[in-house]
């Protein structure tokens, strides 16, 4: 049983990338941001965007069913704890996608988390993470905050990272003898090239909401981080998932507070930034027999923030009767994910349509565009 | 390859006072010591007498006595509470310091590693408040006190190392969460109340004993190579504090070690049936569709669905044994699954049988891999682990891990096929298996290094140190330093064993671990504890860059070229040849 204890807020991890200013001072930055959420588990699109309107939902699940969702769009609902990204839907700031998802059905966690953080079809087939490469096309270099890089942002020639921590720091000739040790080994050269110069932080895995509040705040400095990547865990219902009230329940919310907050601490920015989703699968859309559902294939995906063209949810329905369901239990891919993230990267990063093929989707061509960001 | 570097690639390195041994006797050494599973026993290791100073070296019995008449009632009474608080003293709070005070008084001054006199002086009260007046506000149980002046030698008690014992324990604190989130539900107590309720009565903290017992055995004890192994396994077979309570930790961990000179097969039977296992991968509830418990969902027109759920059959395929790669399907997944519904029962008292019962069994034959598993729920378990022990594809996925481990990032083919024979050959039988990393260790390993994941790099210099580990929960006696507790280090250090993020356990390539800012707490962490090196340990660095580098190496003379203690030893702990084997 997956038990979030309930002494804990909820935890989170943030990741940012941005201009390392003291090693680059002539960088080139965008002036778009965006937030990256990385739903780790495997969201159930089915419970935070359930399709009202299909006659099956309310047959295959019986637990997990969602009750007082509200209706979006006559055929599409939202949990009833997205509260903030059903204003900012119906303000026009926020849209979804639905029955979207790499086009991988192993229901591997690990197989499917490589495959949607590498961008490629095959899992463990690159070592480097899709952003990572757009940011890497459009000449951006970057800096993460966090503890491990993960893969989605590796491919950076040069990948810098922060993180909060209660050690305190050493001195500026201590980080220089190390430096020193370092210098003719090929992994370690570089590594505290930008650690003595950066302020120190005070947030880190901790509560969610502080550490958007700090991306936030980064995100307004000059020479600041342009790409935040916020990790949220526990996506993974296979047992008491819960409905509109629940452990999934619970962490829509805090999905949502987080984005809340967010927006408030972005201010004016907001316009200029883009918020998506990504998580490695969804879930069956039948019921399991412990409350909860298992692996499945495609979710819902959500998109919010100034740049996006809202009050729309896009989809080719595939339908939840059992002759339509993948292999008898998971909701179909009928909207490739990479299409979806194309669009996003072309927009931020001001990308063409052949370097996103080549370098960002290694030779993937989207389908279309489906119209969801805003022309810049 | 010398005894050193050995020692390295197979254990946690060594100390200034290590003899070095032909690398042939190492090897003897190494595989004899993996032939049986030591006994673990990690207390016996610390629970050394030593010689009492005194508290106060200028301050007598007599100096306290002396004082104490100047207590007022008031403040005997509130030192009595710290004592309490403290886990000292268990009587009335009266402002008498009668028999049993004295005793309380001696009990904490021995703790402090000082004279026992049983009569506090100015100087000592104060520090009895500054250490415990700060608890008051938080009205912590017992047990949270007792932690504050851990003593491991008297601690293996409250750590459960029965399943029966541990087990109990977790239904206890599944009741009382329960009944502390029904009076939140209803309004009848706040967060805050929830929160202090729940301190009251438990803490959260039994996951710290585990690096705590465990880190002393790598540290002090003499069965390194072992210890390296269980590192190997118990990330082989993660869980994590986030969905399995904390009480189970330690039995899990030993049944993993108790199963480590046995064959694959044993050990992968009891990972599998382990409620911390069946409640990290949620298996527990799992019902057969054609299980009485469907029947009963059945007849009684419940609004339940009879399914199964299929998190850790998937993970034993994917993750224990087969791998992705061996192309299983769904329904072998489901099959699996299947096999699986029964177990986890931690209400159902029948601990021989581990925790199962029929109630939510699928009943019948199974079908994986073309084979059909039939029979006494417990032999079709039984049957499946050995079946997928002894698949082709597990050989190599155990011997490819292994590999990746012990020997390098890209380790060299015949390297994982030496392993992966004596796997087949042997049937899984872990002792050939280990013995046989050794060997390619030992053969490959000369030419191909590995950079430490953070846990074995903190044991390594610990070892290397001689000790000095950071074993109290509030740091050492009379300082107040939260961070320095091995938990807390290892945290901060980005592995947190008991921690795992997902069932695939923490990583083990280079280059997960090697960002700027994991580096950085490596160096941060060698500043912070070099003060204690110098003074408290009387570390020398000079020397050990002797034995580590070599007596006339251009590294021992940079070491002794050094202008601060602490720059000495940053250019030993974190030197890319000490952060690799």
């Amino acid at each position: 049983m997956k038990r979030r204890n309930f002494l804990k807020g909820s935890l989170g991890t943030l990741y940012m990338m941005a201009s390392p200013n003291m090693a680059f001072p002539d960088v080139k930055l965008p002036e778009k941001r965006l937030l990256v959420v990385l739903l780790r588990g495997g969201l159930d699109g089915l419970a935070a965007v359930p399709p009202l309107a299909d006659k099956n939902l309310s047959k295959i699940r019986k637990d997990v069913l969602v009750q007082g969702a509200n209706d979006l769009d006559g055929f599409f609902g939202i949990h009833p704890n997205l509260k903030f990204l059903e204003n900012e839907y119906h303000s026009g700031n926020a849209a979804f996608v639905h029955a979207t998802s790499f086009p991988y059905t192993g229901r591997s966690h690990f197989d499917g988390q490589n495959i949607m953080e590498t961008g490629s079809e095959q899992a463990y087939a690159v070592t480097s993470g899709w952003v990572g490469r757009a940011m890497n096309a459009a000449g951006f270099s970057s800096l993460a905050v966090s503890l491990p890089i993960p893969i989605i942002l590796r491919g950076n020639e040069v990948n810098s990272n922060y993180f909060p921590t209660n050690f305190s720091k050493a001195t500026k000739k201590e980080y220089a003898e190390v430096e020193k040790m370092w210098n003719s080994d090929s992994q370690l050269n570089g590594m505290l090239k930008d650690i003595s110069s950066r302020d120190t932080m005070k947030h880190g895995r901790g509560d969610t909401i502080d550490l958007v509040g700090y991306a936030a705040s980064q995100m307004h400095k000059t020479n600041g981080p342009r790409v935040g990547l916020l990790e949220i865990d526990g996506f993974d219902t296979h047992a008491l998932q819960g409905n509109e009230q629940g452990e999934h329940a619970e962490l829509l919310e805090d999905l949502d507070n987080i984005l809340r907050v967010f927006k408030e601490r972005m201010g004016p920015l907001y316009d200029d930034t883009a918020i998506v989703t990504v998580t490695e699968f969804g879930r069956t859309a039948f019921e399991n027999g412990t409350q909860g559902t298992d692996h499945g294939w495609a979710s819902s995906m959500i998109l919010a923030g100034g740049l996006v063209k809202g009050k729309q949810v896009v989809s080719d329905w595939p339908g939840l009767s059992k002759r339509n369901l993948f292999e008898d239990r998971d909701l179909t891919m009928t909207i490739d994910a990479r299409d979806i993230y194309a669009e996003v990267v072309k927009t931020v990063f001001d990308l063409e349509d052949d370097v996103i093929s080549e370098h960002v989707f290694l030779g993937y061509k989207p389908e279309k565009y489906h119209g969801l960001l805003k022309k810049s | 390859m010398d005894s050193k570097l050995a020692s390295r690639k197979l254990g946690y390195g060594f100390s200034s006072q290590y003899q070095e041994i032909a690398l042939s006797d190492f090897v003897v050494n190494a595989k004899k010591e993996l032939e049986v599973v030591p006994k673990f026993d990690p207390w016996r290791l610390i629970s050394v007498k030593r010689k009492k100073k005194k508290l106060f070296d200028k301050q007598t019995k007599e100096d306290a006595i002396k004082d104490e008449k100047s207590f007022t009632k008031k403040y005997k009474k509130k030192l009595q509470e710290y004592l309490k608080l403290a886990g000292f003293y268990n009587s009335s709070i009266d402002g008498d310091f009668g028999k049993g005070t004295r005793t309380a008084i001696i009990g904490w001054q021995e703790y402090l590693d000082k004279e026992g006199t049983g009569y506090l002086t100015k100087k000592q009260a104060k520090l009895l408040k500054k250490q415990f007046g700060e608890y008051l506000g938080y009205n912590y149980p017992k047990e949270m006190n007792n932690l504050a002046t851990w003593d491991l030698s008297t601690s293996d008690l409250r750590y459960p190392t029965s399943i029966k014992l541990a087990v109990n324990h977790l239904l206890e604190m599944d009741s009382e969460r329960e009944r502390l989130r029904a009076l939140l539900a209803a309004g009848e107590i706040t967060n805050n109340e929830l929160q202090r309720l729940w301190w009251k009565k438990y803490n959260s903290f039994a996951w710290w004993r585990d690096t705590q017992t465990r880190s002393i055995d790598i540290v002090y004890g003499d069965t390194p190579t072992f210890n390296r192994f269980w590192h190997f396994w118990i990330n082989y077979f993660p869980i994590s504090v986030d969905a399995v309570e904390a009480e189970l930790f330690g039995n899990y961990y030993l049944t993993l070690r108790k199963n480590m000179a046995s064959n694959f097969s044993e050990l992968l039977y009891d990972a599998t049936w382990h409620p911390a296992m069946q409640l990290y991968l949620s298996n527990q509830e799992s019902t057969g569709p054609n299980s009485k418990r469907a029947k009963e969902i059945k007849k009684n027109r419940e609004k339940k669905i009879a399914a199964i759920n299929e998190n850790l059959a998937r993970e034993l395929l994917e993750l224990f044994t087969l791998t992705p790669a061996a192309g299983y399907t769904q329904d072998d997944v489901n099959g699996t699954a299947y096999v699986l519904t029964g177990w986890g029962q931690v209400y159902d008292d029948d601990v021989k049988e581990g925790y199962f019962n029929d109630y939510r069994h699928e009943p019948g034959a199974h079908k994986i891999l073309g084979k059909k598993y039939r029979g006494k729920p417990k032999d079709k378990l039984k049957a499946l682990c050995i079946d997928l022990a002894n698949h082709p594809m597990t050989a190599r996925h155990i011997a490819n891990k292994l590999s990746l481990h012990f020997i390098s990032d890209k380790p060299p083919e015949e390297a994982i096929q030496s392993i992966e024979n004596v796997y087949n050959q042997s049937s899984g039988d872990l002792v050939k298996v280990h013995q046989a990393v050794v060997d390619a260790v030992i053969k490959y390993g000369e030419n191909s290094t590995k950079f430490l994941q953070p846990e074995i790099w903190f044991f390594n210099l610990h070892k290397a140190v001689g000790g000095g580990l950071p074993l109290k929960f509030l740091g050492k006696g009379d300082d107040w330093d939260d961070a320095d507790q091995t938990n807390n280090i290892l945290y901060e250090l980005g592995h947190l064993n008991s921690r795992t993020p997902q069932p695939n356990g923490w990583p083990d390539l280079a280059v997960d671990w090697l960002t700027p800012e994991m580096m950085d707490r490596r160096v941060r962490y060698i500043i912070q504890i070099s003060d204690k090196l110098e003074y408290k340990m009387k570390f020398d660095p000079d020397k050990y860059a002797e034995a580590f580098f070599g007596v006339s190496s251009p590294e021992a003379a940079e070491v002794k070229a050094a202008s601060t203690f602490t720059l000495a030893c940053l250019k030993i702990f974190c030197h890319p040849k000490f952060m690799r084997t």
